[in-house]
């Protein structure tokens, strides 16, 4: 369903992302985790393709994001980790420009009420993104990755900045997306949530990936048994030299 | 209805909605529609026109057509020169938005290219051509009066100019869409790339005008010019400008196959420039996420005023260094409120004030040395020493003040909670933002007076009296800045500075009255200095008081 091969990016002489290889399947919740500056926030922009590859491919239901935009967009959600959302729309609206431009309307129509009250958003409806506070404006974008029923969903630290009631609700929703057979992958430093959400780890550092697998198998390969995934993620984290581009 | 149009009418209609929301974002769009309104319909107002005027009046004598074209074209390679040179200034801008919300969907890319092309560059070229239609009619009863003399001429060249002159700057906006895409791009070798786009769009203008210069360097008279101007090598050289000559040129040689071939030129060359960038657009999103989001943040912040935000984001790309100054500043202690002093100097000379400073030092001792360079003083020397120094106190500070004054607002959750009352924090800003300009002035009366000996009098008190002054101009602005503080709104932007300029002015009425009454009644003009500083500093702290009170109240989440 996402299938990343040999993921490369560069930022001038600054290499982000180094051959980043990975699939996520139907009905799994993937997470990559690594620790500042590794290079997760821009794998994903990638995949939702925002941002061009340097090398590498990212297919989408079997579509090249990169030639075949549309297509591989169709079923994409993407969350970014601080939204910038269109100021002069109000949350309804919101909802349904973005219904609109992946021509869901049937969606809008029946999602939005479940939506709206789901994420507390239903007296808000009305009202201008610009007087959202911050854990608002994260809810509203969780609602628009949701509004159109994609089958592979990104979240770039879905959980900063949302009340736990908020974030109670967001991992529910990501179970039950699961469960309905989407693909899955998110970016977080939240480690005890990456262990109880996901399915699989990626630990990625300076742009290489580093580990991956189940947490079970993360500590047969890097750890003893009664280890947590916070001892392992820093034992895997603890030293690196960076990948840096020849002149 | 497609989303981006959905998107566009909205927020528009939205943000018209919000303005209505609170009476100081209202003021600010009526003043907005008042002001583009008088521009409509004034010339609809019946009152004096150019034909009531004395037929005795000059009319513009023209020499023939064939002479004329050379000018035409000259002014509009001139243009098209510029114009171009602008194709490699700045990014493809894009908004935060539409790099998180807008570009993960499958709406095509070149859609959204067009989009933005149409959003950023509506007002800049098409409301024009709205002007041109609705508002050229006043304008044209000037031209065509100056060209009474030449009907056939007058009737056809102020629209078709206009007209040719928006249709010039279009191509090159789109050729400048293509072109910064592609220099944008992840090149191994960016600067290599630069040089040969540059020489192929400015190369041949460039090298037409070296080697004019060259041959005609022993033989510079306007007549050669237009005759070099006039030759196959300037058309080529300066193509663009022979396409809009050759429209403009139409309606007054009856020439209408070349006009039409002009217009249609330029037609081709936008269209083709907008194909280029249509090419380009995947490249458009990778740009817009990683260098364009930079672009649009130091665009939106200098369209706010927002002089510091363009500062420290030019500083996170590496293009500010510190310089000694303000590292000796920076190692100076000063406690208490005060301290507001010793962070603006740093700031101020981080910012690259002392540029700024160092300019009006020499700019004044130029014009210092021109004035009062002869042994013997005027009274009419005086006052333009007076009005100078006052001048440059008046653009010190206003141009101090407006940038740091929104500084002030952005900074307000870290000013609120220190330890003082929103009176006292707000006086020391004022009294910060004050200072660069006091000391400027102070230092060039003192250097003017040592200079010229019988000003002493006038320097001596201008020590005294501007500093007060700009203290004074200082909380003007402070007080307009609170009292209109949406720096995202640019409606309430622009009825603030308006309002700004016109509290500047009232605020230089007390030193203009004082400075006349001495001079009406033959006082020595030191005996202003003890009327006129406290009037001045006793103003400045009422109204840094009633600016207080205004902060205190201040939520930037309004």
């Amino acid at each position: 369903m996402l299938d990343v091969r040999g993921l490369r990016k560069e930022y001038k002489r600054h290499l982000a992302v180094n051959d980043l290889t990975f699939n996520v399947q139907p009905g799994e919740i993937i997470g990559l985790l690594g620790p500042n500056g590794a290079g997760k926030t821009t794998a994903l922009r990638c995949i939702a393709g925002i941002l061009r590859p340097t090398g590498g491919e990212v297919f989408i239901n079997g579509f090249d994001v990169v030639q075949d935009q549309a297509r591989a967009k169709a079923n994409l959600a993407f969350v970014p980790e601080v939204p910038a959302l269109y100021e002069l729309l109000t949350v309804e609206e919101h909802l349904k420009f973005i219904a609109m431009c992946f021509k869901r309307m049937d969606l809008f129509e029946s999602q939005k009420e479940t939506l709206l009250s789901r994420y507390r958003l239903s007296d808000k409806r009305n009202e201008l993104v610009a007087t959202l506070s911050k854990g608002m404006r994260q809810k509203l974008s969780v609602a628009c990755a949701l509004i159109h029923d994609a089958n592979v969903l990104l979240f770039d630290e879905p959980l900063i900045g949302i009340d736990p009631e908020g974030a109670r609700e967001l991992k529910d929703e990501i179970t039950r997306a699961r469960d309905a057979g989407a693909a899955i992958l998110i970016s977080t430093h939240l480690l005890d949530t990456a262990e109880k959400l996901c399915d699989r780890l990626l630990i990625v550092q300076r742009g290489i990936l580093r580990a991956q697998g189940t947490v079970a198998e993360l500590r047969e390969q890097f750890g003893t048994a009664d280890q947590s995934l916070e001892d392992i993620f820093l034992s895997i984290t603890a030293e690196d030299s960076p990948p840096v581009l020849s002149a | 209805m497609h989303p981006l149009i959905f998107l566009a009418v909205r927020s528009f209609l939205n943000g018209i909605k919000r303005a209505f929301s609170n009476v100081r974002r209202l003021i600010g769009v009526l003043f907005f529609f008042g002001y583009f309104g008088l521009i409509l319909f004034r010339p609809f107002q019946k009152g004096p026109t150019f034909r009531k005027l004395s037929p005795t009046n000059d009319a513009l004598v023209l020499p023939p057509v064939n002479t004329l074209e050379p000018y035409i074209f000259a002014v509009f390679a001139v243009l098209s020169l510029v114009l171009s040179l602008g194709v490699f200034s700045g990014k493809v801008v894009h908004r935060a938005a539409d790099v998180d919300v807008l570009f993960p969907t499958p709406i095509n890319p070149k859609l959204v290219l067009a989009f933005n092309i149409v959003r950023e560059f509506f007002f800049t070229l098409l409301m024009p051509f709205f002007f041109i239609v609705i508002g050229g009619r006043g304008s044209m009863e000037g031209v065509e009066y100056l060209f009474r003399n030449f009907p056939q001429y007058g009737s056809y060249f102020l629209r078709v100019g206009m007209g040719s002159w928006i249709l010039l700057a279009l191509m090159w906006t789109m050729i400048g869409f293509a072109v910064r895409l592609f220099l944008n791009r992840d090149w191994k070798k960016p600067a290599q790339v630069r040089w040969a786009v540059a020489l192929a769009v400015v190369g041949l203008p460039i090298l037409f005008i070296i080697l004019l210069a060259f041959s005609l360097r022993d033989n510079l008279t306007g007549y050669t010019v237009t005759g070099a101007l006039g030759s196959p090598l300037a058309k080529i050289a300066f193509w663009p400008a022979t396409l809009a000559t050759a429209t403009v040129m139409a309606p007054l040689n009856s020439n209408l196959l070349y006009g039409t071939l002009g217009a249609l030129g330029l037609l081709v060359c936008t269209g083709l420039g907008l194909w280029g960038a249509m090419q380009q657009a995947t490249w458009m999103y990778d740009q817009a996420a990683t260098r364009g989001n930079e672009a649009g943040n130091i665009s939106s912040m200098q369209k706010k005023g927002d002089t510091f935000g363009v500062l420290a984001e030019y500083a996170r790309q590496g293009k500010i260094k510190q310089n000694r100054i303000s590292k000796w500043i920076a190692a100076k202690t000063l406690v208490g409120a005060p301290a507001f002093i010793w962070r603006e100097a740093i700031l101020q000379f981080r910012g690259g004030i002392w540029q700024y400073v160092a300019l009006s030092i020499a700019a004044f001792a130029l014009t210092g040395v021109a004035t009062f360079g002869s042994t013997r003083i005027s009274t009419g020397a005086s006052y333009l020493f007076i009005i100078m120094q006052a001048a440059s106190t008046f653009m010190l500070a206003t141009a101090g003040a407006q940038i740091g004054f929104v500084e002030t607002l952005k900074r307000v959750d870290v000013l609120k909670p220190l330890p003082y009352s929103p009176n006292i924090t707000v006086f020391w800003e004022v009294i910060s933002k004050a200072i660069p300009a006091a000391l400027v002035v102070v230092l060039t009366s003192v250097v003017a007076g040592c200079f010229q000996p019988r000003l002493w009098n006038e320097a001596i008190t201008l020590v005294f009296v501007l500093p007060s002054y700009s203290l004074l101009l200082s909380s003007t602005t402070m007080l307009s800045t609170l009292l209109f503080p949406d720096v995202d709104d640019p409606t309430q932007r622009g009825f603030r500075s308006f309002i700004s300029m016109i509290a500047q002015v009232f605020g230089t009425v007390p030193g203009i009255i004082c400075f006349f009454a001495a001079f009406a009644l033959h006082i020595p003009l030191p005996w202003v200095i003890p009327v006129l500083v406290p009037l001045q500093i006793g103003l400045a702290f009422g109204l840094s008081f009633i600016s207080g009170n205004f902060f205190a109240n201040y939520n930037p989440s309004e």
